[in-house]
């Protein structure tokens, strides 16, 4: 394997893999690198892992974010009544 | 009234969704947005087009509320690439500081001792993440917000993004090793912190 851009070229298959189907040497020359690199390893993990936790984090209440204030409610409201009971928005 | 109210929605069905479901989008909308006064906009618009649809109940109202948000977080983002005319520059790689000119680690990955679920549900970890995404190239930002927090499919992104497919893979790559980076160096905390 050409060992140029070695690992660069590694974390892209890496996280091309996340993206779309790798070729079949694509796939190969990946494995093959990973095999015998672990800091690379170790990234494509890293990499899964942030997805992993976006997609937990994408279903989670969030609950102790912050909430609407009272004013911006309030200012939501309003606006929704504008619309709501057809009359002229300025 | 109106005869929107015989399609189903009324006022008090608007108010009650505020009530109920305000707070979720709002948070919803800013943990991809990071603009309060953009997220509470973005509930409010959601909402009014929300009233002027009329909800069928094949799904959660809920459900269908995010998805009518998620439509909103897309504009939002195509309007910023284009306004703003984002692109993505080939010469200049920002993974460059990654590797040393044979393309191998400068400073190579260290383990991360932890596991989705927990990180998932920690507050502080949320935080930091934000700030990491935040801190990404503003194209990077939205590419990788439409992806991997709102969930589009590729080919979803490089049609809001006007992006090529190939665009797409080098602004993830790009984005992701330099997420990872800062979580290295703001959560994980094995980096080294002489920097």
């Amino acid at each position: 394997m050409n060992n140029d851009h070695a690992c660069k070229l590694a974390t892209r298959l890496a996280s091309d893999a996340l993206e779309r189907p790798l070729s079949f040497f694509e796939g190969l020359r990946l494995r093959l690198h990973l095999a015998m690199c672990s800091p690379c390893r170790l990234c494509k993990r890293e990499m899964e892992l942030l997805r992993n936790v976006l997609r937990r984090l994408q279903n989670r209440e969030m609950s102790d974010m912050p909430s609407l204030s009272d004013s911006d409610r309030q200012a939501i409201r309003r606006s929704l009544q504008k619309i709501t009971t057809g009359s002229p928005s300025n | 009234m109106t005869d929107r109210q015989e399609k189903g929605n009324s006022d008090q069905d608007v108010d009650l969704w505020l009530k109920e479901h305000g707070d979720y989008l709002y948070r919803y909308a800013l943990f991809r947005v990071s603009n309060e006064e953009l997220a509470r906009d973005m509930v409010q618009e959601t909402l009014i087009a929300a009233w002027k649809a009329s909800f069928h109940g094949n799904s959660s109202l809920r459900t269908w509320l995010v998805g009518i948000m998620k439509h909103k977080i897309i504009d939002h983002v195509r309007k910023e690439i284009r306004t703003r005319q984002l692109s993505e520059s080939l010469e200049t790689d920002p993974t460059s500081a990654f590797f040393d000119h044979t393309g191998h680690w400068n400073k190579p990955p260290q383990g991360w001792h932890d596991d989705p679920e927990a990180l998932s549900s920690n507050r502080q970890f949320a935080e930091v993440l934000q700030g990491c995404i935040g801190a990404l190239p503003d194209l990077h930002k939205h590419v990788f917000t439409l992806r991997e927090m709102n969930g589009e499919n590729s080919q979803s992104v490089c049609n809001s993004c006007e992006i090529t497919p190939t665009n797409l893979h080098v602004i993830m790559h790009r984005a992701r090793l330099a997420l990872r980076n800062c979580l290295e160096k703001n959560w994980f905390g094995n980096g080294n912190k002489d920097e």
